[in-house]
């Protein structure tokens, strides 16, 4: 940084430059201590569905929090509706906001602003927002799956709740009555407003040890500094045009299939995220606003380009632009509903954001920051209810957290990711949720063949039993989407991971789960049930779910097969997997145990296999051969076959089933809907594309 | 046992690359004295450190030894075998169903929790670490408790027994235990423990119920799991250990120093090697407060350069700051409480190299063997040491009390050949080590102090190991701090602490109350459980509980709350007492009215410390006497600074420097194992205990 030219007109030298923009960061990430100190809700804690920032004057993001990715454009909107709207503006205010029209991703996201002023000037603002477990709506939790539009969904507060320092009890009683669980809302708006007077007052020191003057010159300098880079960046990637399309699978009111298209161009020192051509918009409470779209557009650049290296502020406002037509999924109208939007189209249009990401990146020389999806969707139901003592409770799962990320240009996808949103999120453990709530869990585990095949495989996801226990009523409120294809995207040939599903068993039937997973498939008792659905359990069923495995990356007969047979020896494929996708043969069951110890793991059984290389080679070519042998010819592709050099390809079409054992499921693997189209070469049988595409 | 009038007390620390003793003999003498790591036998390094003592005072081992009243050691051992990962083979049991639960590391927190800011942010280039132990050597058990403690499913034996033969059968070393709700009814694990012990009485065998009997069976497990990791390897050390120093006239039992900065008997170690992690730089710590207490300075910053790694630790109002679920490694939170203690690896032996146009330094060392290239030793690539000597701050005639000499020629083309690739000159190269290496030690620093909250201005720096004394200036004057403090026993510092520490244990159990239906009893209860461990654990030692004090601390939360503020109590405070405490507490953290009277609070863990007063350290500080040092100078030598190039300085004799006297910059002052840089502009006066404080002109 040293030797980049000053920005500011005030001068400020290179070292206090650095000195007060750490302090700054480090003054925010106070704000996010603070609030998962005292927050009441797993939500925040585990999944660290929050996020704090620290604006310039103007509303700009100087520095925000390593938790949620989609609050870090969402909150300066909310900070302009703020400057747009509000009658005054002075020190000791505190604003709250949840309106999705004024910039909240939905309902449940709750926005504290508070403006910092030195000698009357505005120079600063902090915020934060937190998801809260139930704000109101049709749908315990919040999540409305039965509402039609956003009238049946939780009510949208633009209020002042703190006036020059003065408390507004009637807007705080407003706010808190509108909650099923009005006393986690109390405890979590405590937070929020400790968290901004901490923030509030190490920024005032700071001030009084530079000066505001520096202060905000750092803070504009450091926005600038970070464009340079981002501009630098991408304007080494080539121009061009990507796409991806996406689809949700049901509304909560009927089965219909939407989809979202990107087409991502880039231009220059520009990235233009397009999504012309996505539905329109749905009924029900899944649709993104635009400021949600946009955010999810962002999210893969923070996280991927930006990662720990350009810092995350408002430069990527400066570069990225959104298109998105009015009226559809992901440019909702203002009366649609929205309330489900961070999980619903929010959440695809970041993968498919992703997705069309990665494909520019994988023709630049940045292919290591390619990732075509990262837990595809979110499956963890909302589950309310009473205890045995009739006491009300009520919570969000977070086992969806185990779900896998893509295969990467040079290494495996990341099992068990955790979400692209929130990178240091944790899964809850068991323990935690069975103290504070009547459930009980069978099982939880990795899921066996939910990673995509590929080259580079994707993650491996997590299946989670679990029945009621010293319960009175509980409802499971399911929102996911993937139940029919699978949004666990792989790419150039990669196959995608696992779908989302959550079924109902017998419990005692699906105890055979406990030793054996893959009893699932066999389960007599089991109702597989749509990814929008409002479930009563009892005493005596299970719960099972799982959400998305990681989609592979390239060619699965590429795959080394000794990476193969140590997935097969770690369990994350079986066996007959191993020779139905991958290909790659084993001479046998060997009672050999590992006898050498290190990193190599024997199969759960005990056994140890070992690739046939000869056959392996023999059955490869075999099916590269056959790959060539069936299909309708496509078109050419720009990229010559990186195996032979040819640009002719061929087409097959394949069920989703035969992708993998967890995709589809709920069709029994054919869904009616979807089927996967290979693309092959037609030089040398090489697969250079597999799409899940829409059935004529 | 008055222990301080009657016998010798011995610190020993075994770090990376040197191993440091410090002997205190019946008539209050300090004497110390240090010797190289040794990598086979590390019981070795041990032996000769103290041998090198013992020959500097002319006394005989056997005899020193026979009349050691304390006998007091820290090492690295546990701590490396499990960053190297070449800790035993462990076999773990679970309950069945949950197999997956270490595999699975709680998702997001394996891949970026436990590893610095920038790697967690990197999405796609942090690797998770394979989990340990690896899936092949899982094996579950059928039973099931449920929170309240009851029985679901009974324990099955033959299940059980089944699962341990097939572990037995993969050759492993130990068994880790680690059934859900063990800490609510241990029984399922105690009888596992006990079939195992049947089975295999050579196995070590280790269960959650005893090691961590804390909610959360992520970091429960793993806490067992690195318990039974490191146990074989801490039970083979201590019995060599143990075994030479009886052969040579020990009759005392070792204890060893724990990452709380207390010790245990070694003994007691062996079932608990968990608690000995990270347990090596804390003793810089227990130095730095025991030096800051006779100083009446109770905040302190303490910094410790070492041959692999720069180490900062906090000390404020004379407390360490502790972590109840430290993160030992990526992905591995323990349930074990330690001193906060912040790592880079940046140190005397760290590598010097290059990446692209870039000079970079570390966190790679050259470790003990084969050291830097100026020991002659066989080494090759560049360091940090060799850097220093280019500079003109080390005497290649006179290094480590004169027990080597440093290879200057060598040292000059390993160095030249790194600024080939860079178009630098050797001096260039060796400036941009020291500058590189500097700043990002005052990195650390910062996020040490500064983003906890502290503000170094109100800190005393105190600055020790082997290389530290030769950066501390600079990196003390860069963070701001009021002035820096290299003490006479800067190279032997841990051994220092480590000698003194107090004698203590930690003890935790989880038992989940709300603050609106417990009374006094509950309370009381609980903490009983958690004394009458204490007591039993002093008990086995032959020592008397009334020399104890007992400290005692509730986790507690606002119901529905996920994480827990620790309150300190009273032995049997009332409900109403504790309720009072935690709103308190919670207002001076969280800001005045964070704190919600109606709101109810449970308590989640109970925690008591047990605690005995260490040897106190004697300290005669002498009269300050002439400001002038001309007669501790000895020549005058080339030397380059950053800023300055190249200059002559002054350069003295340490231990002839008198209390009072005072050396202006720049100039370097040589003591026995270690090398104080006063650069220009600095100053630097030896008080009356021989400490050297260093103070500069603060910036305007």
């Amino acid at each position: 940084m040293s030797d980049t030219e000053i920005r500011s007109g005030i001068g400020v030298d290179p070292v206090t430059f650095e000195v007060v923009k750490h302090r700054l960061w480090q003054i925010n990430d106070e704000q996010g201590t603070t609030i998962r100190q005292i927050s009441s809700s797993p939500i925040v804690t585990e999944a660290n569905d929050f996020n704090v920032g620290l604006f310039t004057g103007d509303g700009e993001l100087v520095s925000a929090g390593p938790y949620v990715l989609l609050h870090l454009t969402s909150m300066d909107d909310m900070i302009s509706a703020v400057r747009e709207r509000a009658g005054a503006i002075r020190e000791g205010d505190v604003f709250l906001c949840n309106d999705p029209a004024l910039g909240a991703l939905h309902q449940s996201d709750v926005a504290v602003m508070a403006p910092v002023f030195r000698d009357d000037e505005l120079v600063a603002w902090f915020s934060n927002t937190l998801h809260q477990l139930d704000v109101g709506g049709v749908d315990r939790g919040s999540f409305c799956i039965n509402a039609r539009d956003t009238f049946d969904e939780p009510q949208r507060f633009f209020l002042k709740l703190v006036d020059e320092g003065e408390p507004s009890n009637e807007a705080e009683y407003t706010y808190l009555q509108c909650s099923r669980m009005p006393g986690s809302l109390e405890l979590n708006l405590r937070a929020q407003t400790a968290a901004l007077n901490v923030a509030k007052g190490r920024f005032h020191e700071v001030c009084d040890e530079y000066g505001a003057r520096t202060v905000t010159a750092v803070m504009t300098d450091a926005i600038d500094y970070a464009e340079d880079e981002l501009r630098a960046f991408v304007a080494d990637l080539p121009d061009g045009e990507w796409t991806a399309t996406g689809h949700m699978d049901g509304d909560g009111h009927t089965e219909t299939i939407y989809e979202v298209n990107l087409t991502l161009r880039k231009e220059g020192e520009r990235l233009h995220f397009d999504y012309s051509g996505s539905d329109d918009e749905a009924i029900g409470g899944l649709n993104a606003t635009f400021e949600s779209c946009y955010a999810a557009s962002t999210t893969p650049v923070y996280a991927f380009v930006c990662d720990g290296e350009i810092d995350w502020n408002a430069a990527v406002k400066r570069v990225v632009s959104v298109e998105a037509p009015p009226g559809s999924v992901v440019s909702a109208s203002d009366t649609a509903g929205v309330s489900i939007a961070s999980i619903g189209f929010t959440w695809l249009a970041a993968q498919v954001a992703a997705s069309a990401l990665s494909r520019l990146l994988l023709d630049s020389d940045h292919d290591d920051l390619a990732c075509p999806s990262w837990l595809g969707s979110w499956n963890s139901p909302n589950v309310f209810g009473t205890t045995a003592d009739g006491e009300p409770f009520g919570t969000m799962l977070s086992d969806a957290k185990g779900g896998g990320a893509a295969g990467r240009s040079f290494a495996d996808g990341f099992e068990h990711a955790g979400s692209l949103f929130a990178p240091r999120s944790k899964l809850s453990n068991v323990e935690d949720y069975e103290r504070k709530f009547p459930l009980h869990y069978l099982c939880r585990g990795q899921l066996p063949d939910s990673g995509g095949a590929g080259q580079y495989r994707g993650g491996t996801s997590v299946v989670s039993v679990l029945t009621p226990h010293r319960a009175g009523d509980v409802e499971a409120i399911v929102s996911t989407f993937g139940s029919d294809q699978s949004p666990g995207y792989g790419i150039q040939g990669g196959y995608p991971g696992a779908g989302a599903q959550t079924s109902v068993a017998d419990v005692e039937e699906a105890r055979a789960m406990i030793d054996d997973v893959d009893a699932f498939h066999d389960l007599k008792s089991v109702t597989h049930h749509p990814p929008k659905s409002t479930i009563n359990l009892d005493e005596g069923d299970a719960l099972i779910c799982y959400a998305p495995g990681g989609g592979g990356f390239g060619d699965p007969l590429d795959r080394d097969p000794a990476s193969v047979e140590r997935d097969v020896r770690t369990g994350r494929v079986s066996r007959d997997e191993a020779e139905r996708l991958y290909g790659v043969s084993f001479s046998g069951d060997s009672s050999d145990t590992d006898g050498q110890g290190g990193d190599v793991a024997v199969a759960p059984s005990g056994s140890v296999v070992s690739v046939d290389a000869a056959l392996t080679e023999t059955t490869r070519g075999t099916r590269r051969d056959t790959r060539r042998e069936g299909g309708e010819r496509g078109q050419k592709l720009d990229e010559p076959c990186p195996t032979c050099g040819e640009s002719g390809t061929l087409l097959t079409r394949r069920e989703l089933g035969e992708l993998g054992p967890w995709i589809a499921v709920r069709y029994g693997g054919e869904s009616p809907n979807f089927h996967a189209v290979e693309t092959v070469c037609d030089g040398c049988g090489r697969l250079r594309d597999l799409t899940q595409e829409r059935r004529d | 046992m008055d222990e301080v009038s009657t016998g010798v007390v011995v610190g020993v620390d075994s770090g990376g690359t040197f191993t440091d003793a410090v002997v205190l003999t019946a008539d209050g003498t300090l004497t110390f004295d240090k010797a190289p790591t040794t990598t086979g036998d590390l019981s070795q390094g041990t032996m000769d450190a103290l041998g090198n003592v013992v020959e500097s005072i002319s006394a005989d081992l056997a005899e020193l030894l026979g009349s050691v009243t304390r006998f007091a050691h820290g090492t690295t051992v546990a701590t490396n075998a499990l960053i190297e990962r070449t800790g035993c083979r462990v076999g773990l049991l679970t309950t069945r169903g949950f197999e997956d639960t270490t595999v699975l590391m709680r998702d997001g927190l394996g891949k970026s929790m436990g590893v610095p800011y920038h790697a967690a942010m990197d999405y796609l280039h942090t690797e998770r670490p394979d989990p340990l132990p690896p899936k092949g050597r899982i094996r579950a058990v059928t039973e099931r408790v449920d929170d309240a403690g009851e029985v679901l499913t009974p324990l099955d034996e033959d299940d059980a027994r089944d699962a341990i033969d097939e572990l037995l059968e993969l050759d492993i070393d130990a068994v880790a235990v680690n059934f859900l709700w063990s800490f609510r009814n241990p029984d399922h694990e105690e009888r596992v423990e006990a079939l195992v012990e049947e089975s295999a009485p050579d196995v070590f065998v280790t269960r959650s119920s005893s090691v961590a009997p804390v909610l959360g069976e992520y970091e429960r497990s793993m806490t067992t799991v690195v318990n039974a990791y490191l146990g074989p390897i801490m039970d083979r050390y201590i019995d060599r250990l143990d075994g030479a120093l009886r052969g040579a006239g020990l009759e005392r039992p070792v204890q060893l120093m724990q990452s709380t900065g207390g010790l245990v008997p070694a003994r007691e170690a062996r079932r608990a090697a968990v608690s000995l992690i990270g347990s090596g730089p804390v003793g810089g710590l227990v130095a730095a407060r025991l030096l800051g207490r006779f100083a009446g300075t109770d905040d302190i910053i303490a910094t410790d350069v070492g041959g692999t790694s720069f180490d900062v630790g906090v000390i404020r109002d004379g407390e360490f700051a502790v972590d109840r679920t430290p993160f030992i490694d990526q992905g591995i939170p323990v349930h074990v409480p330690a001193v906060e203690i912040g790592t880079i690896g940046a140190g005397g032996g760290s590598v010097v190299w290059t990446r692209g146009n870039r000079l970079r330094v570390g966190p790679d060392s050259a470790g003990a063997q084969p050291g830097p290239v100026c020991y002659g030793r066989g080494g090759t690539e560049p360091t940090v040491t060799d850097a220093l000597v280019i500079l003109g701050y080390l005497n290649p005639a006179n290094f480590f009390s004169g027990r080597m000499t440093l290879d200057v020629g060598d040292a000059r083309d390993a160095l030249g050949r790194v600024g080939n690739e860079l178009g630098l000159s050797v001096e260039e190269v060796a400036t941009g080590t020291y500058e590189v290496a500097t700043s990002k030690m005052a990195d650390l620093l910062r996020k040490e102090t500064v983003e906890k909250g502290n503000d170094p201005r109100e800190f005393t720096l105190y600055s020790y190991g082997g290389a530290g004394p030769a950066f501390a200036a600079t990196y003390g004057a860069d963070l701001g701090v009021e002035e820096v403090v290299v003490p006479r026993a800067a190279s032997v510092f841990s051994a220092l602490g480590i000698a003194f520490a107090d004698t203590q244990r930690t003890y935790s159990q989880t038992s989940t109350m709300s603050l609106d239906e417990a009374d006094q009893e509950d309370l009381r209860a609980v903490f009983e459980t958690l004394e009458q461990r204490a007591i039993d654990d002093i008990e086995e030692t032959n020592d008397s509980v009334e020399e104890f004090a007992f400290s005692h601390a509730v986790d507690l939360r606002y119901e529905g709350q996920m994480n827990e503020l620790a309150v300190e109590t009273a032995r049997s405070p009332s409900v109403e007492e504790l309720r009072e405490t935690f709103d308190r507490t919670y207002d001076r953290r969280y800001g005045r009215g964070a704190s919600l009277e109606t709101a109810t609070v449970e308590a989640i863990t109970f925690r008591l410390r047990s605690i005995k007063a260490g040897t106190e350290l004697p300290i005669q500080e002498a009269e300050l006497g002439d400001a002038d040092p001309a007669d501790a100078r000895r020549e005058s030598r080339t030397m380059r600074f950053p800023d300055e190039g190249e200059t002559d300085g002054a350069v003295y004799d340490g231990p002839a420097l008198d209390p009072g006297n005072t050396v202006s910059g720049p100039a370097i002052i040589e003591q026995p194992r270690t090398t104080i840089v006063v650069p220009p502009g600095f100053q630097a006066r030896v008080n009356g205990l021989k400490n050297v404080h260093i103070t500069w002109r603060h910036h305007e």
